[in-house]
């Protein structure tokens, strides 16, 4: 690995890190506030985290695409904590409902379901795109070909393809 | 009006309906619109070595009695008399009324047709092998002598020889009021159809056509031997083949060759002794004739021409006193000759037993010159020999590989010669081998008045060396012989006289369908550069070794240029004809829609006839170069299409990098489109349940 590759890893593998940090900062800061009941419900991001450690994306799209629809399915719940005084029995009454984990954890599935479906979606999509983008490029080929010959597909000086055609 | 060239094309009124015309209509022909020739009434009786008579009349004056002569195309008629020979009216020769190409549809051709008053009398001889009683000397002199003289002086004049003079070509009825009348003369060259006996002996050495134009004095010498028989009644060469009349005329000299041991008046041996004289420079004229009618006497010179040496030279088993008759055996035995000429034999002969120091000089220089530095070349014996014989015979022809030729003959024997495809080489190598130069040098006391001749022929020796097209012994043929028609094969059955013809021909040719590929041949390009003293820059690109590109550019670019100068307008069948021709010419735009569109505008132009038009569609730069600077985009935005197409392909051989680039980003962007969707949704609750 050259020099210059070695750096980018550096920065990449620091950069990462320091996403990591910033979340982490978040959470507490999360905790230091709004204390236990809101961690409590924070463990609905679960599959965010997950994503968090598994996504090898560079651009994190993988991360983006579960966590923003986790986000909205836990969001509900905290709001329902806050609004109710951010007691333990509040966040119990969450936890022990299983609608609520099916919220939570399938909204993270919706993002997973989309993860899995678009992408192969869209490759289909711009393949056919660019097949109907060389269909258009050979036919311009053939054209060209139509009506300059086959010289036109190579340099040789205009003379040379006279001479070629046996016209002097 | 002279009408050579102007009858049959241009402005030809159309045909008429065969259906509609009277039988004689049918048969008749039309020269210059003015006279007819009745082709289905053959005067046999009035026929020429150079063609058949018809009848003919005037058109506006049927009363008078013509006949026409239909030149074949055997010989070439001697157009260049025509002019001169129509003013020409003695009452002793044929008073020619026209002569001018005529069209004869039927064949599909165009003959040269002589059109003549009908001679007053019938032919005075028919045969110079029958006996005839002599005519009294009274009537001879004054009803035959004085008019044919009158004719003769009239002759010298304009400077014609007539070149046919003997009994069975005069009209006449001895003893008649009519005057004796000259047959026809102009339908072949001279000497053609004349006997050898009527021929001076340098003549008589010739082939007919080898003989050429000959001089007045030459007339004259056939006029003192036609003298000869009628006086004698009898041809003193019956039954004589040509070399014995030749050697008898030599050995004894012509005037005793034709009179022999017959009895003469004193006056008519003087009129005979003066025609009869063997060197041309001491023969009698028609002016001379003239003053002997007058009864003046003239004094007959005699020449050193028959000086006996004194001893004899023997070649080829015979033996020879005399310089004039040893040039005749050297030139029948030119391997005997050689030696007898390198050994210094002849020299000696010359010096000691002729005394003649001069020729033995010349043919010294001549030994050397000859042998070329050294190296003796081919045919190195028979242009020695050839060379020594004119300086031993200066008057006589030019004797070359069997060929005997006058230097005025060279130009009539090319002419047969290219049409005959005989005997090219060897005339080819008299004209290179400067044959004429040397005889002219040897006419000491006439050169000055050959000096022309010679100085032509030098030219032609340049244009011999050089064979494009427009060069070439073809245009040889047409420097020499200003007068001919073109004889390339395609124009020759149309009597071709003048380059304005040429493309209204064309135009008959292309009709036939079993023309060349190309209009043009090595003999018309050598006629129109002789003709209208063109460069020969433009026939160089006609040639075969040329690209048919420059070929058919040239073709198009002079074609062009001679229908802008002579018409006519509209030539679709030339144009028809040249277009194959011109495909290579529309094959070098190197883009095919634009060949495709030129071959229209081209087609559509040579369906109007307009070879100019053509031209300019063709060769035009403008659209060459637009045409290759298009070739040059096209050729860049080709790269450029190759190269996207590469990348492309790149792209696509990768499906899940491409699912990665470019589906996650769009799986995270609706991801992030429905979070909103649903964050907003539940704050707006959020929000309502707070309120309220």
């Amino acid at each position: 690995m050259s020099k210059n590759a070695a750096q980018k890893a550096e920065k990449a593998s620091k950069k990462a890190g320091g996403f990591k940090l910033i979340l982490f900062m978040t959470l507490v800061g999360c905790f230091i506030p709004f204390g236990i009941p809101t961690l409590l419900v924070g463990l609905g991001l679960i599959p965010t985290l997950v994503a968090l450690a598994t996504d090898a994306d560079e651009k994190r799209s993988g991360l983006a695409t579960i966590g923003y629809l986790n986000f909205a399915g836990v969001l509900p719940f905290w709001i329902d904590l806050w609004t109710n005084g951010q007691s333990m029995d509040v966040a119990m009454r969450i936890i022990r409902d299983p609608y609520s984990w099916v919220i939570m954890l399938g909204s993270a599935g919706i993002g997973h379901l989309i993860l899995f479906t678009v992408p192969p979606a869209i490759s289909i999509f711009i393949k056919s795109r660019q097949e109907a983008r060389l269909d258009v490029l050979r036919e311009g080929l053939k054209q060209l070909d139509a009506i300059w010959g086959p010289d036109v597909a190579t340099m040789a000086p205009i003379e040379a393809v006279r001479k070629n055609k046996g016209i002097q | 009006m002279f009408s050579i060239g102007c009858v049959g094309w241009g402005d030809e009124k159309p045909p008429l309906d065969p259906r509609k015309m009277s039988e004689t209509q049918q048969n008749a022909l039309s020269l210059d619109g003015r006279f007819q020739i009745l082709m289905d009434k053959p005067l046999p009786e009035l026929n020429s070595p150079g063609g058949a008579a018809y009848a003919a009349s005037m058109k506006s004056d049927l009363t008078q009695d013509m006949f026409a002569i239909i030149c074949s195309r055997e010989y070439l008629p001697r157009i260049e008399f025509v002019q001169s020979m129509r003013t020409v009216d003695t009452g002793s020769n044929f008073r020619l009324r026209e002569g001018g190409v005529v069209p004869w549809p039927a064949q599909n051709a165009s003959y040269f047709t002589l059109v003549y008053e009908k001679p007053m009398s019938e032919r005075y001889w028919t045969s110079l092998d029958d006996v005839h009683s002599p005519v009294s000397e009274d009537v001879l002199n004054q009803l035959f002598i004085i008019p044919m003289v009158k004719a003769l002086l009239e002759f010298q004049r304009i400077g014609f020889m007539h070149g046919g003079i003997r009994p069975t070509n005069i009209f006449w009825r001895a003893g008649g009021s009519t005057p004796p009348q000259f047959g026809e003369a102009l339908s072949c060259p001279a000497g053609v159809g004349q006997p050898i006996a009527f021929e001076t002996i340098e003549r008589g050495m010739c082939q007919p056509l080898a003989r050429g134009t000959g001089t007045h004095v030459d007339d004259c010498y056939a006029f003192g031997m036609t003298l000869a028989m009628i006086i004698t009644g009898v041809n003193p060469f019956r039954g004589m083949d040509d070399d014995t009349i030749i050697r008898h005329k030599m050995e004894k000299g012509s005037f005793n060759a034709a009179t022999g041991s017959k009895r003469l008046s004193s006056k008519q041996i003087e009129l005979l002794r003066g025609l009869l004289t063997d060197d041309p420079h001491h023969r009698w004229d028609a002016a001379d004739m003239e003053q002997w009618l007058g009864g003046r006497k003239i004094t007959s010179k005699s020449s050193d021409a028959a000086r006996k040496a004194s001893r004899h030279i023997e070649v080829g088993g015979k033996t020879y006193w005399q310089a004039k008759t040893l040039a005749k055996g050297m030139a029948d035995n030119v391997a005997e000759s050689v030696k007898l000429i390198e050994n210094g034999t002849l020299e000696k002969w010359l010096t000691r037993s002729l005394a003649d120091t001069v020729k033995a000089k010349d043919i010294a220089e001549i030994i050397e010159s000859t042998r070329d530095g050294g190296g003796k070349h081919a045919h190195y014996q028979d242009q020695l020999v050839a060379k020594v014989c004119i300086v031993l015979d200066n008057a006589s022809p030019i004797r070359y590989r069997n060929l005997s030729v006058t230097p005025w003959g060279i130009s009539t024997l090319l002419a047969h010669s290219l049409a005959a495809r005989e005997t090219l080489q060897i005339l080819s190598e008299i004209i290179s081998g400067k044959f004429v130069t040397l005889w002219v040098n040897m006419q000491r006391e006439s050169k000055v008045d050959y000096v022309p001749m010679a100085q032509q022929m030098e030219r032609m020796h340049s244009l011999l060396e050089r064979g494009a097209y427009g060069e070439g012994l073809e245009r040889v043929l047409y420097e020499i012989n200003p007068y001919i028609p073109c004889l390339s094969p395609m124009l020759r059955s149309y009597c071709v006289l003048s380059t304005r013809h040429i493309l209204p021909v064309l135009e008959q040719v292309a009709v036939t369908g079993s023309h060349p590929s190309e209009p043009m041949d090595r003999h018309m390009a050598a006629y129109i550069v002789a003709r209208e003293r063109r460069s020969e820059a433009i026939f160089v690109a006609m040639g075969p070794s040329e690209t048919p590109l420059r070929r058919g550019l040239a073709l198009l670019s002079l074609y062009g240029e001679m229908q802008y100068r002579y018409g006519p307008e509209r030539l679709p069948r030339v144009a028809a004809w040249l277009m194959p021709l011109l495909e290579p010419c529309i094959a070098r735009y190197l883009s095919k829609p634009f060949q495709d569109k030129i071959r229209r505008q081209a087609a559509e132009a040579a369906t109007k006839g307009a070879l100019s038009q053509l031209l300019r569609l063709i060769d035009d730069p403008a659209r060459v170069t637009g045409d290759e600077q298009d070739f040059l985009e096209a050729r860049l935005m080709y790269l450029k299409i190759q190269r996207e197409i590469a990348s492309i392909q790149q792209e696509m051989t990768d499906a899940n990098k491409m699912a990665v680039e470019y589906g996650r980003p769009v799986a995270a962007s609706i991801a992030s489109l429905l979070a909103i969707i649903f964050i907003t949704m539940t704050l707006a609750r959020a929000a309502l349940s707070a309120l309220g």
